[in-house]
């Protein structure tokens, strides 16, 4: 059924069909069984279509846990004994001279208030704050020396998510669709499943930039009807169906206006697969289908609200990635401080904030894995930028972009394993500095897209996502 | 940062221009007659002994007004104006009679009534005693009076007593000056009662003062009490007389000066007057305090770096948009009417009150160093703003978290009149070393008048009252008499300097004050004058958003985009490829470039510019990388064309796009069927022309997302096509997430105007213009994508707008009762395809509508189906 065949011959698109003529939900059937055949029949117009990649993939699929405001390092995977030696000292004396922070409001050097211990048998040090995500050491790579360079929360919104520290680029998922195109053509390449937060920066983080319009994220709200316009207004289930008959039928007497128009064609079948997304999508969102022991493990029934929120978003995630959608981003529920920006009152923010994500990012882990989709699925948690080891005020610490630890897990990276290092404050990078290009790179290369081939013809140059940077992570790949 | 973003007037019709030559015509009138209006009393003699006569006339109006009206005082039970009367007193602290005011060697005793009080201190606080009232009976239910002296509970104090017993109390606080105090008396009422006053104090503050008990049926005192009486006018007309003043209106206006609160300010033009009315050492006093504040701030003056002070008479750099600035420095002291009433403004000063405050403009320093933590600018204000503008960081309103005290806002410049210091710090510091410019404006109907500007690191200490040092330093003796001859001297001379055209600062702050006051009779030609000024009445300002020129300044290179590696000083020029020429030296070079991208030899731009609109009627350049002509660019598909559109664009057509739009719509090639010419052989189009880059039939095109919009609004009725307008708020959804959430949405059909008119916030674009390809608004972008997803049929499908507007549509076709079915469905395909249906569509329709048997629903469904038939997105 390839297009090309009907090209000159509109009158046998129109056959075509009027084979299906049973009805729309028949060719909507059909179509559900073929859906390869149906993306394929219309590459070169549907942007969504599934790509080859570049060389054999790792991963099929992206989960961005994005841990919005930028959690502590010193808090949470870089453990520094010498904080506990100097608490309390003057950070200038005791670790040099300062670069400016947001606030410029320094305290002293301030030691984490929760115990480190090494977990699994990697032996990798993870803080108290995430009992349950210690469990699962063994299959993280944290890498503790990235770098970003913006900081302040919506320029490097923008740079952790597109590249770049201007609004208005391609974020991360768009690039991994326009690379990849779609495997589910029900359902967008990119979704952000929307805990309650829209990071600063707004919606643009998610945006397509200059990439068709297509390639951006659809903002799912945690609810059973996740974005706009996907359920039918028709009171009667048979309206809209009559309705759809007459567009078919009165577009099927007009094609030859179109002398076999390619995007005619494409218009015609975009309304089957409309249709189907009606239903589509609501049973994706409900998780009723799930068992009690799945719920429980995600933690979908804890004491803490959040956890709860979190909870439905991570398997959520996991029922996206068993659907074939590309690049899934989590965004933090609302109520815990302000995000992870702890400029005060770290204990209580990031306690809050590690009690949200910690169960059911385990929950996640240990479901892909179980179920085995791990291997094929990368996880990448993190923020824009870290934190200060030395205090803002007394009881917060500042923005820090010169040294934090983001993780990764399954999607072809090794567990178990650290990468880089900060200096013995946690402050700057000292080994193995890794720029957000670099994850960017190795994140496009474990999709099996090389990064420095990826790129759009734009503004008079090839643009890409890691513009004339990144350096692909080749020692955590596995 | 040679151009400046900034809101650039426009003035359409040169309307506020015209107005605003007339009002110059008008404050040139009013300025010649400046010196005969100040100096009405004839030879400048006169003039000093006219000045110095109102203000002791001033004196001695408010002095028997006083009098006029102390007797007026409601009933007290006791005053202790003349003698204790039939209170009972004990010891050597009360005397035998009430004290007049201050004891001698005694802190001045102040906030008595009347001229008599009780004051214990009676030569020393060692002395001792007691005084009782008579009995009476508790009626009021409040008891009023005054209370200072010593906080010494029970010992020096006023007591309530009943059957002997104190139940209520009172002290003074330890301070001379006697504050009204209140006892709430409501649960005696009917009961015998005494008021017992005591000193058994010795030590510091052993005494006690008190005045005017007054029993009360209100419980505060009179509110009428508080407010001035009124001043008599005929007793003022019998002192003008009496003292041979000009007039009595001029000095009531003197007497209000005068006994307003605003005069005990030190730095008030009358404090000294006022002060050493009541204390003869004030002038003294004060002078002395003076000196040290002028020693101290000329210490400081010296650390600081001067930006501007304008007295050369040249404002080098600076300039001015709108219409209210003089872009030159006043040069002698002027009439500046720009607020109501009117003023005098010194030389040496720029200056926005030339013209009424109707009148607007913005004023800008040139570019310069930051080079201090602080800005000091001495200026004169009324609801002016005063910003800074960081490396041409135009948006500082909006990032005040990180650029406070950048800005001076309209509430924070009300100077009252006079030429203040009015600082900007605060985050100031972190740009040190930045390259920034000042930008003054008084767009919200006020006005400001700038003196000199001062950079330095430590804060500037106050500056002290010029006008107070200056009559101190020419008075010629230490009575009232010879201060009132000092103000008079000092108004006398700044008359003779106005008339030369020159005058000291004091002498114009002088002059200034009187005018603003009142305090010298009216003028009545300048006053009509002043009233002619007011009527000229220009509209509201326009403005938009543009790139002027500024301080000329060249860049350095920022390796590779990196703002902190810079590289070498380049000169401003055009690219090197397009001929490199130099920018002259005195202007960015924004006009030169303006004028050689349109000159005769640049075929560039009239190519790029016909491409353009090619490219929106055939959605295909010539060139179709409109964006990109050089080598990364595509060739185009018929080069003659497009360089025979261009120069018929520039010359036959003279630039007019209207023209250019009327030539290709008019030409055979735009008005081809999109089906191939019957006799062309569509095997061999397969081969010679497959993507129709030759146009051998009209392309097929997808409506862009906004025209789309429009086309529902226009077949469903609702279309507004009014022109201009402020835009519309956009339309929110619940999914429409985020900071900044407007906390109201929009209408769901944008109140039928045209999607032009939509308002674009950044981050709350409309969602059905982005599902069709409307690109987002941060980049340039000349071509867009033209995208084909589901989502648009989902849009189309379930958007409430569109299932909104299909019903209005079916609603206004099926008003008229007496139009057939078939003519409906003519006119719906009229208004949707600009053709009839053929019998097939009819058919269908009309089976259509016959299933359902709801037939207003079966039309609103059916015009629903026509929005989504492809045909009416897709033209062919």
């Amino acid at each position: 059924m390839h297009c090309r065949r009907y090209r000159s011959a509109p009158l046998s698109r129109r056959q075509m069909l009027s084979q299906f003529a049973n009805g729309f939900g028949a060719v909507a059937l059909s179509a559900l069984l073929q859906d390869r055949t149906f993306a394929s029949s219309t590459s070169g117009i549907n942007p969504l279509a599934p790509k080859t990649p570049h060389f054999p993939a790792k991963a099929k699929n992206v989960i961005f846990l994005y841990m919005d405001g930028g959690p502590s390092q010193v808090d949470t995977f870089d453990h520094k004994p010498m904080l506990e030696k100097y608490h309390g000292k003057n950070p200038r004396e005791a670790i040099g001279k300062l670069e400016p922070t947001q606030f410029d409001n320094i305290g002293i050097v301030l030691k984490s208030p929760w115990e480190f211990k090494q977990r699994g048998e990697s032996g990798l040090w993870i803080s108290d704050l995430f009992p349950f995500v210690s469990k699962v050491a063994d299959d993280l790579c944290v890498i503790k020396s990235v770098v970003s360079k913006f900081p302040e929360h919506t320029s490097a919104n923008y740079f952790l998510h597109t590249g770049s520290g201007l609004q208005g680029r391609p974020s991360m998922g768009a690039w991994t669709g326009y690379g990849l195109g779609s495997v589910n053509q029900n359902l967008p390449g990119f979704i952000v499943l929307n805990g309650g937060l829209i990071p600063p920066g707004g919606l643009d983080c998610f945006n397509s930039g200059f990439l068709p319009a297509a390639y951006q994220a659809s903002v799912f709200k945690p609810a059973d009807l996740p974005v706009a316009n996907i359920q039918p207004l028709e009171k009667e289930p048979g309206r809209q169906r009559r309705k759809l008959e007459l567009i078919r039928s009165l577009d099927e007497s007009a094609l030859d206006r179109y002398a076999g128009e390619e995007q005619i064609d494409s218009a015609i079948i975009n309304y089957e697969t409309a249709y189907r997304m009606q239903s589509a999508v609501p049973e994706l969102m409900s998780i009723d289908g799930e068992s009690e022991a799945t719920k429980k493990l995600y933690g979908i029934d804890a004491e803490f609200k959040n956890t709860q929120v979190f909870a439905r978003q991570c398997l959520i995630a996991r029922r996206l990635v068993e659907r074939g959608v590309r690049f899934v981003e989590l965004t933090c529920p609302n109520g815990n401080g302000d995000r992870w920006d702890q400029h005060a009152r770290l204990v209580d923010g990031h306690t809050k904030n590690c009690l949200t994500v910690d169960q059911p990012i385990y929950g996640l882990i240990t479901d892909l894995k179980k179920r085995g989709l791990l291997e094929s699925t990368l996880i990448v948690w993190g923020g824009e930028f870290g934190r200060t080891p030395f205090a803002q005020g007394t009881d917060g610490r500042d923005h820090n972009p010169f040294g934090f630890s983001m993780w990764m897990a399954g999607g072809g990276v090794k567990g178990g394993i650290s990468y880089g290092e900060t200096d013995d404050w946690g402050y700057k990078v000292v080994d193995s500095k890794v720029e957000i290009h670099d994850l960017h790179a190795t994140m496009l290369h474990l999709l099996g897209i090389d990064h420095t081939r990826s790129t759009v013809r734009w503004s008079g140059r090839d643009m890409r996502l890691t513009d004339v940077h990144g350096h692909v992570l080749r020692r955590i790949v596995a | 940062q040679s151009s400046r973003r900034q809101e650039a007037f426009l003035d359409p019709n040169q309307s506020v221009a015209k107005a605003a030559t007339e009002a110059h015509r008008i404050h040139e009138r009013g300025q010649s007659l400046l010196p005969k209006a100040f100096a009405m009393a004839g030879d400048p003699d006169k003039n000093a002994d006219q000045l110095a006569r109102y203000l002791s006339a001033a004196d001695e109006l408010l002095a028997a007004t006083k009098r006029a009206t102390t007797k007026a005082n409601p009933a007290a039970f006791a005053d202790f104006e003349s003698g204790y009367g039939d209170w009972t007193v004990e010891g050597d602290a009360f005397g035998t009679q009430p004290a007049q005011g201050t004891f001698k060697g005694q802190q001045t005793v102040s906030g008595f009534l009347g001229s008599g009080l009780v004051n214990t201190w009676n030569g020393s606080d060692s002395k001792m005693g007691r005084a009782l009232s008579p009995v009476f009976t508790i009626e009021k239910p409040y008891l009023h009076f005054l209370i200072g002296g010593g906080a010494h509970k029970g010992r020096t104090c006023v007591n309530l007593l009943i059957d002997g017993k104190a139940v209520l109390s009172a002290t003074g606080k330890n301070n001379e000056a006697l504050s009204p105090s209140t006892w709430d008396l409501s649960p005696y009422r009917g009961k015998q009662a005494r008021l017992e006053i005591v000193d058994e104090a010795a030590g510091g503050w052993g005494h006690v003062n008190v005045d005017h008990f007054v029993f009360s049926e209100e419980k505060s005192t009179d509110p009428d009490q508080d407010s001035l009486p009124l001043l008599d006018p005929a007793l003022a007309r019998q002192i003008a007389t009496q003292q041979g003043l000009i007039d009595d209106s001029t000095l009531l206006r003197w007497a209000e000066v005068l006994r307003s609160p605003t005069s005990d300010d030190p730095s008030h033009p009358l404090f000294l007057w006022k002060a050493s009315a009541k204390d003869p050492g004030a002038a003294k006093k004060f002078g002395q305090k003076w000196e040290d504040q002028a020693k101290a701030f000329e210490a400081a003056l010296k650390e600081t770096e001067l930006l501007a002070d304008f007295d050369s008479g040249d404002a080098e750099g600076w300039t001015s948009t709108g219409f209210s600035f003089d872009a030159a420095p006043t040069k002698s002291p002027e009439w500046t009417p720009g607020t109501d009433g009117g003023l005098v403004t010194p030389a040496g000063v720029l200056t926005s009150a030339e013209l009424p405050a109707r009148f607007h403009g913005v004023l800008r320093s040139p570019t310069f160093e930051l080079t201090r933590n602080s800005i000091h600018l001495r200026l004169r204000s009324r609801a002016a703003e005063v910003r800074l503008v960081i490396d041409g960081h135009y948006m500082n309103r909006f990032h005040q978290l990180l650029l406070k005290g950048t800005i001076l806002k309209t509430g924070d410049t009300d100077t009252k009149g006079e030429f203040r210091w009015l600082t900007m710090t605060g985050d100031v510091n972190k740009y040190v070393g930045h390259r920034v410019y000042l930008e003054i404006s008084d767009l919200s109907g006020g006005f400001v008048e700038l003196d000199e500007v001062r950079l330095s690191d430590a804060p500037l200490p106050p500056e002290p009252p010029i006008l107070g040092r200056f009559i101190l330093a020419h008075k010629s003796g230490d009575s009232r008499a010879e201060l009132a001859n000092a103000y008079g001297a000092t108004w006398a001379d700044g008359v003779t300097s106005l008339q030369n055209q020159k005058a000291a600062p004091a002498q114009a702050a002088w002059l200034d004050f009187v005018w603003r006051e009142q305090l010298w009779p009216r003028n009545p030609d300048l006053e009509e004058t002043a009233r002619a000024m007011t009527r000229s009445n220009p509209p509201e300002p326009l403005f938009a958003t543009a790139m002027l020129d500024g301080t000329p300044e060249n860049e350095r290179i920022h390796i590779r985009g990196s703002h902190l590696k810079l590289g070498d000083t380049v000169p401003r020029h055009n690219l090197t490829a397009l001929g490199g020429s130099l920018a002259p030296e005195t202007a960015s070079g924004r006009l030169e470039l303006a004028r050689e991208l349109v000159s005769k030899d640049n075929p560039l731009v009239r190519r790029v510019a016909v491409n353009r609109v090619w490219h929106h009627l055939f959605e295909r350049g010539i060139v179709p990388t409109v964006d990109d002509f050089g080598v990364m660019g595509q060739p185009p598909s018929h080069p003659e064309l497009l360089d025979w559109l261009a120069t018929e664009f520039s010359d036959s057509m003279n630039w007019s796009l209207k023209r250019l739009l009327r030539e290709i719509v008019l030409s055979g090639t735009y008005r081809m069927s999109s089906a191939p010419h019957p006799s062309l052989d569509r095997e061999r189009l397969a081969v010679v022309d497959p993507g129709n880059v030759l146009l051998h039939r009209a392309p097929i095109r997808r409506l862009q997302a906004e025209a789309i919009r429009d086309a529902i609004l226009t077949v469903s009725g609702r279309l507004d096509p009014a022109v201009g307008g402020p835009s519309v708020p956009v339309h929110l959804t619940s999914f429409m997430e985020g900071r900044g959430r407007p906390k109201e949405s929009g209408p769901l059909d944008g109140a039928g105007r045209r999607s032009l008119y939509t308002e674009i916030r950044r981050n709350f674009l409309p969602p059905f213009l982005l599902t069709f390809d409307m690109p987002i608004p941060f980049n340039a972008m000349g071509r867009r994508s033209v995208s084909n997803v589901p989502a648009q049929a989902l849009s189309l499908l379930n958007d409430p707008f569109v299932v909104e507007e299909a019903g209005l549509w079916a609603e206004h076709i099926t008003a008229d009762a007496s139009v057939s079915m078939d003519d409906r469905i003519v006119r719906l395909f009229q208004a949707a395809y600009c053709r009839r249906p053929t019998d097939e569509e009819r058919q269908q329709i009309e089976s259509f509508l016959a299933s359902e048997p709801d037939q207003k629903q079966a039309w609103s469904d059916l015009c629903h189906t026509l929005f989504n038939k492809k045909e009416f997105i897709y033209l062919n």
